[in-house]
């Protein structure tokens, strides 16, 4: 256990006297972080508006009021006549595919489960209401794809304001026919509808949009997420990955110089040395990973980047958990390819190439949700995948548990890798 | 094992993968004695590393085994490794410590700790004459001073037996001979047991007590120097110069009629003998010339060297020293 501890140390302090790589694995992912945080700081993941027509859903429970069912006019615009030819154009809302949906709560689990971007619940009261000038309306939002949302928000409250200035006009006609003394009179002598009294009684309303809008979300909804927060894992595991090629390039230096095999000459055993090396290794990581994440948070905390809500809350013991097994299965990865590979350039292009294609297959560089089907399941092959989705799990709010599997993954990966890369190196050190 | 033999091989083999090469070392067997320097004297690829490797345990040998101290290599590894020191042929440091620094690490992974540990790495550090440059990064040594910490690492936990491999290679005369000179002073002090590999000839013939000729992963011959010669009946060369005068007729086939002399030739003014046993026949020779009227202005004798042993029991050159 004391030389474990010797190797991992000396291992340590090696690499930290080598600017070159706190200079790629560090230095330059902060300043490529800066950089993108300057460019995309206030992007959100989602905010592109897509080609194809957004699912929303609709649910109108209004039983009606004096003038009928006035939630029905929501209706009318956005099903009975979707493209909106009849409509002003203000109001032709073609960008959304919008369904009835029989309630609230199954309408609530589609935009949960990311089948809607947003639904509009219209309440059994909202006539009545809107007669007395305090009608409410509420919009589900997936908070997965916030821009979607807002813009289905954006066009419900175009329509409630068309709805309540229909409302003004009425209570205008009121107000003239109020003011005419003729027509006074015969009001007064009971000579007219009961109609037009009622809406010389609704005249009081008030001139405001009686109409309000209420944004939702549901119960377990994601929390937003950043383009810089999505980029700052990218980044880091990318890094990461760097930084198990130079272990690679640290065993094949210390093959050529022979400082390993004088190791293994000493009365310690080649598992302890290997095992030391890779511990040593795998702090070198540690230590890069937390210096990025706290480099990349002050980055986040900068003056200027916007309100401070929109910042991550992650779970700090699921991130601590996370980052320990993505740097065992960075650590692997290295470990692997060193003893896989006959010298430092074989290593270097196996390495590089593998992690390039690793990672575009695991959702490093974009989503994997764009991916087709079968290299969806692909991905799921790839430690950077599950790196990757636990970092944006953590993201939307989950905590540790729900990122277990992942965990698992990443340290099962870690140790067959760990052990595979030492018994290759050893048979290297044969080859010699 | 024969009493007093501290290193003792028997049918010592190993065959890199693929397992179709050829072997690297095939059925070695030899004997080395306690506090004796047996040389190792081959050229590159003989299998002088590897020997060496499977001596200290860097991996074991695909069949036979080696004894040292009572050790064997193949089922206690870490024990042969205990008194084991080694002087590999790379420099095996790290340049970016400093030299007391390299040599705690690798004292610790001996197992050394504390006061123990400090007195050996100074120690070593005065042994090798580095005693001033402890605190130095190795990245600024010269070569010799990086040879001469790479023999320091070997000599930390004070081992019964050190295996040096090719310790001088790329060094000028001078730090060659003050590693040299450490080798014998390790015997001589210490009473170490020191196998030293070696392909320069003047070396292994400088400070070996015994030799032993490795030629395609065997070894061909093993024994002191002059015991080695005499096996291959290697012969001393007389040479005689003798003016621009020509030689009457009688001259070389009166040399030639010499007890011991197996060849006789002229070229210009020189006239070269070749015998078994030169020093013997020098005062018959002398006597020949005389009568036969040669003005001998200069003679000389070369006695044979290993080189020439070696160039008779495998038909190859040994490359030059530098």
């Amino acid at each position: 256990m004391k030389k474990l501890v010797i190797v991992a140390w000396t291992e340590l302090t090696l690499r930290a006297r080598d600017p070159s790589l706190w200079l790629l694995t560090l230095v330059a992912p902060l300043l490529v972080a800066a950089l993108i945080s300057l460019a995309f700081g206030g992007l959100v993941l989602g905010q592109t508006i897509p080609e194809t027509s957004i699912a929303v859903g609709l649910v109108d429970a209004d039983r009606g009021g004096r003038w009928g069912e006035l939630g029905q006019l929501f209706e009318q615009v956005l099903v009975a006549d979707p493209d909106g030819s009849s409509l002003p154009a203000e109001l032709r809302f073609t960008l959304f595919d919008v369904r009835v949906i029989e309630d609230e709560a199954q309408a609530r689990r589609l935009v949960e489960r990311g089948r809607l971007a947003a639904a509009l619940i219209i309440p059994p009261d909202f006539s009545q209401a809107l007669a007395t000038g305090n009608a409410t309306v509420r919009v589900l939002v997936d908070g997965r794809t916030p821009a979607l949302g807002a813009a289905f928000r954006a066009a419900v409250e175009a329509l409630a304001d068309t709805i309540s200035a229909g409302v003004v006009t009425i209570r205008t006609t009121a107000d003239g026919l109020l003011g005419n003394p003729r027509l006074r009179a015969q009001l007064m002598a009971g000579e007219l509808d009961e109609a037009l009294i009622g809406l010389a009684v609704d005249a009081a309303l008030p001139a405001a949009n009686p109409i309000q809008i209420r944004r939702l979300s549901p119960a377990s909804q994601p929390a937003p997420l950043r383009l810089t927060h999505y980029l700052a894992a990218t980044i880091a595991i990318t890094m990461l990955g760097l930084t198990s090629l130079l272990v690679s390039a640290t065993l094949f230096q210390e093959r050529a110089q022979w400082t390993l095999q004088r190791a293994y000459i000493t009365p310690t055993r080649p598992g302890i040395i290997l095992l030391g090396k890779t511990l040593g290794v795998y702090l070198v990581g540690l230590v890069q990973v937390t210096a990025l994440i706290g480099g990349l948070a002050l980055l986040e905390w900068m003056p200027g980047k916007g309100d401070s809500a929109g910042g991550l809350r992650l779970d700090l013991p699921g991130l601590a958990s996370l980052v320990c097994a993505v740097v065992l299965a960075a650590t692997g990865y290295g470990a692997a390819i060193a003893g896989a590979a006959r010298s430092y350039a074989e290593a270097a292009l196996l390495g590089g190439t593998l992690l390039i294609v690793l990672g575009l297959a695991g959702g490093i560089f974009f989503p994997v949700e764009l991916m087709p089907g079968p290299l969806h399941l692909l991905s799921r092959g790839t430690p950077q995948f599950w790196a990757m989705d636990g970092y944006l799990r953590l993201a939307r709010g989950e905590g540790a548990a729900a990122i277990a599997p992942n965990l698992l993954v990443l340290i099962v990966f870690g140790l067959v890798t760990i052990a595979a890369g030492a018994w290759l190196t050893r048979r290297r050190i044969e080859l010699v | 094992m024969k009493m007093g033999e501290i290193i003792t091989l028997r049918g010592l083999s190993k065959r890199y993968r693929p397992l179709d090469r050829a072997p690297a070392i095939s059925e070695i067997n030899l004997g080395i004695e306690e506090g004796e320097i047996f040389s190792l004297l081959g050229p590159n690829g003989a299998g002088k590393t590897t020997l060496i490797s499977v001596l200290c345990g860097l991996f074991p040998p695909t069949r036979g085994d080696a004894i040292i101290a009572g050790r064997s290599v193949v089922r206690d590894p870490l024990g042969v490794k205990r008194i084991v020191g080694v002087v590999p042929e790379e420099v095996a440091l790290y340049p970016q410590f400093s030299a007391r620094k390299n040599l705690r690490y690798f004292g610790m992974l001996y197992g050394l700790a504390g006061r123990e540990l400090d007195e050996a790495a100074r120690a070593s550090l005065a042994v090798v004459g580095l005693t001033d440059r402890g605190d130095e990064k190795v990245g600024r040594f010269s070569s010799g001073m990086k040879r001469r910490l790479n023999i320091a690492v070997g000599l930390l936990h004070k081992p019964r037996v050190l295996l040096m491999d090719e310790p001088t290679v790329g060094l000028d005369p001078e730090s060659r001979r003050r590693i040299l000179d450490l080798v014998r002073q390790l015997k001589q002090e210490r009473g170490a047991t020191i196998l030293y590999t070696t392909h320069y000839v003047e070396e292994a013939e400088e400070i070996s007590d015994r030799i032993g000729i490795i030629h395609q992963g065997r070894i061909v011959a093993a024994g002191a120097v002059a015991d080695l010669i005499r096996a291959v009946q290697a012969e001393d060369v007389l040479r005689l110069e003798v003016g621009a005068a020509p030689a009457p007729a009688g001259a070389l086939a009166a040399f030639e009629k010499l007890g011991g002399v197996s060849r006789v030739a002229r070229e210009g003014d020189t006239i070269t003998l070749a015998a078994r046993a030169a020093a013997e026949a020098l005062p018959e020779v002398l006597r020949i010339a005389a009568e036969q009227g040669l003005d001998v202005r200069s003679l000389t004798v070369s006695r044979p060297k290993l080189e020439a042993v070696f160039l008779a029991l495998t038909g190859e050159r040994l490359t030059a020293p530098p």
